[in-house]
């Protein structure tokens, strides 16, 4: 009877070690990709003419100055890489970093141009405006 | 003994072997011959049909697998399935309201799902023990009540005393979920797992693999002892009490192995639908589910796993080449559907007054 219960118990708390490390995973997160100016320290970071975006395995992004688009994306760790263009298409410059998404909220706001300038903070929370 | 069985099969001329398995199998028989005269009125391309099928089959096919151990163990056709089905809808209300996306969102419903379908099940079994011999009508208006329960729970419970954070999930007056729930977190997760394309038919490989994995289970529980009580009381219940078999106890095992997997179908056949009718899927999937498995052959007191696949082709086949086979011979496609309704329906009857 005991050695029953044993094994009814572990199995119970497996299921919700794995239930918990499902949530923690899966927790569905949207990531705004915004290439708009970027004001910090009293200086303007300016929006890049086209900038390529790719977050994890996603399919690159194309940006151009003032867009912003959205991607979902599971769990805290990712990885974001930029491709800097100019107006005549040459590539100018690249960046890619492995980051952990702070804060509360399910929706961030990521600053190209921030990211490009590698300032802290380049994203924050987002929370929609309230009508 | 065995050869001698095997020998009679094979005695006769072809016709009446033929005759012989028509008469083993009268449903499929029905079924094959009304499809073969449907298919060429539909008009519908085989490539088409292949795929329809593909995708109805892995959809489908997990829901159908769960009512085979309630029929070895002799407790005919859970019709109380639906009570696992909810409990599936429940996982994957709160999936969506937490924003838990792909694969890890459908195991986090299935985890959900599981206390409430073994709850279920257990209620379930309890109540038709005492209903032994009437097992399939008590379980089919049980389905009814616990919908009522269901309802009251979705309807007004959640919102209001179990909180709903996602506001899209919840109805404008504060509390009750909305009645279609878009599952876009886990849409398809399992289906574009693995991506298989086969002569232009696009195969949920992923679903089918998980699939084979209960049709394993399913094969390994047959032999083991637990399977093999439930078999014995299947063919007699006093006897395998008298053999000292736990009798009602193997009974409402029975029942919740089939409720917790009907509950784990429900999440299959949601994420490959995409959207969630909070208080209408659950519904049919009792009926459609039966009706498939008689199509295949099954009986109350016998089913095997080939019954299931060879069910959900036909019943689905009927489902996809009805309305345009009514469309282009009648000229209306509601009679088509009307008459697939009537099939669906009419086919359990059959079955259960051959067969109950």
């Amino acid at each position: 009877m005991n050695r029953k219960l044993l094994i009814r118990s572990a199995v119970v708390l497996v299921l919700i070690m794995v239930a918990v490390f499902l949530f923690i995973i899966g927790k569905g997160y949207t990531l705004l990709l915004d290439n708009k100016d970027f004001e910090y320290g009293g200086k303007t970071y300016e929006a890049f003419e086209m900038v390529k975006v790719r977050v994890d395995r996603e399919e690159p992004i194309e940006l151009y100055p003032r867009d912003r688009d959205m991607v979902m994306v599971s769990g805290k760790a990712h990885t974001i890489g930029i491709t800097v263009y100019n107006k005549n298409y040459d590539e100018i410059g690249t960046r890619e970093l492995k980051f952990r998404l702070k804060g509360k909220g399910s929706m961030f706001l990521l600053s190209m141009p921030a990211f490009g300038a590698e300032l802290e903070p380049w994203f924050a929370p987002f929370k929609t405006p309230e009508l | 003994m065995k050869n001698n069985k095997k020998n009679k099969k094979n005695v006769g001329t072809p016709w009446e072997r033929f005759k012989r398995l028509i008469i083993a199998y009268p449903v499929p028989a029905l079924f094959i011959v009304i499809s073969v005269l449907a298919i060429p009125a539909s008009g519908f391309s085989i490539g088409y049909l292949v795929q329809e099928l593909s995708t109805r089959l892995a959809r489908n096919s997990f829901l159908v697998l769960s009512l085979i151990v309630p029929i070895i163990a002799g407790m005919g056709l859970n019709f109380g399935m639906t009570l696992g089905a909810m409990a599936g809808q429940i996982g994957l209300i709160f999936v969506t309201d937490w924003n838990i996306i792909g694969m890890p969102g459908l195991f986090l419903a299935m985890i959900i799902s599981l206390p409430l379908s073994i709850l279920f099940g257990y209620a379930t079994g309890k109540i038709l023990n005492k209903a032994k011999g009437r097992e399939m009508v008590t379980g089919f208006i049980l389905a009814f009540f616990a919908n009522g329960i269901y309802q009251l729970v979705v309807l007004y419970g959640m919102g209001s005393i179990i909180k709903i954070g996602n506001e899209a999930l919840v109805l404008s007056r504060g509390y009750g979920i909305r009645n279609a729930v878009n599952l876009v977190n886990v849409r398809q997760a399992m289906d574009r797992l693995i991506p298989v394309k086969f002569l232009g038919i696009n195969i949920p490989l992923a679903t089918f693999l998980f699939i084979a994995l209960l049709c394993f289970f399913i094969l390994w529980f047959k032999k083991t002892k637990l399977g093999q009580d439930m078999r014995a009381i299947g063919q007699d219940m006093e006897v395998a009490e008298a053999a000292g078999i736990a009798v009602e106890k193997t009974r409402i095992i029975a029942i919740v192995i089939s409720t917790v997997l009907a509950g784990i179908g429900q999440v299959v056949y949601m994420q490959n639908m995409g959207t969630l009718n909070t208080y209408n899927s659950h519904e049919q999937i009792g009926m459609f589910s039966i009706a498939a498995i008689l199509i295949g052959g099954a009986t109350v007191s016998e089913a095997k796993i080939r019954n299931v696949f060879l069910g959900v082709v036909l019943f689905h086949l009927m489902f996809i080449v009805s309305p345009m086979a009514g469309k282009n011979l009648i000229g209306s496609a509601m009679l088509g559907e009307y008459f697939r309704v009537f099939v669906s329906y009419g086919v359990i009857s059959i079955a259960l007054v051959l067969h109950a």
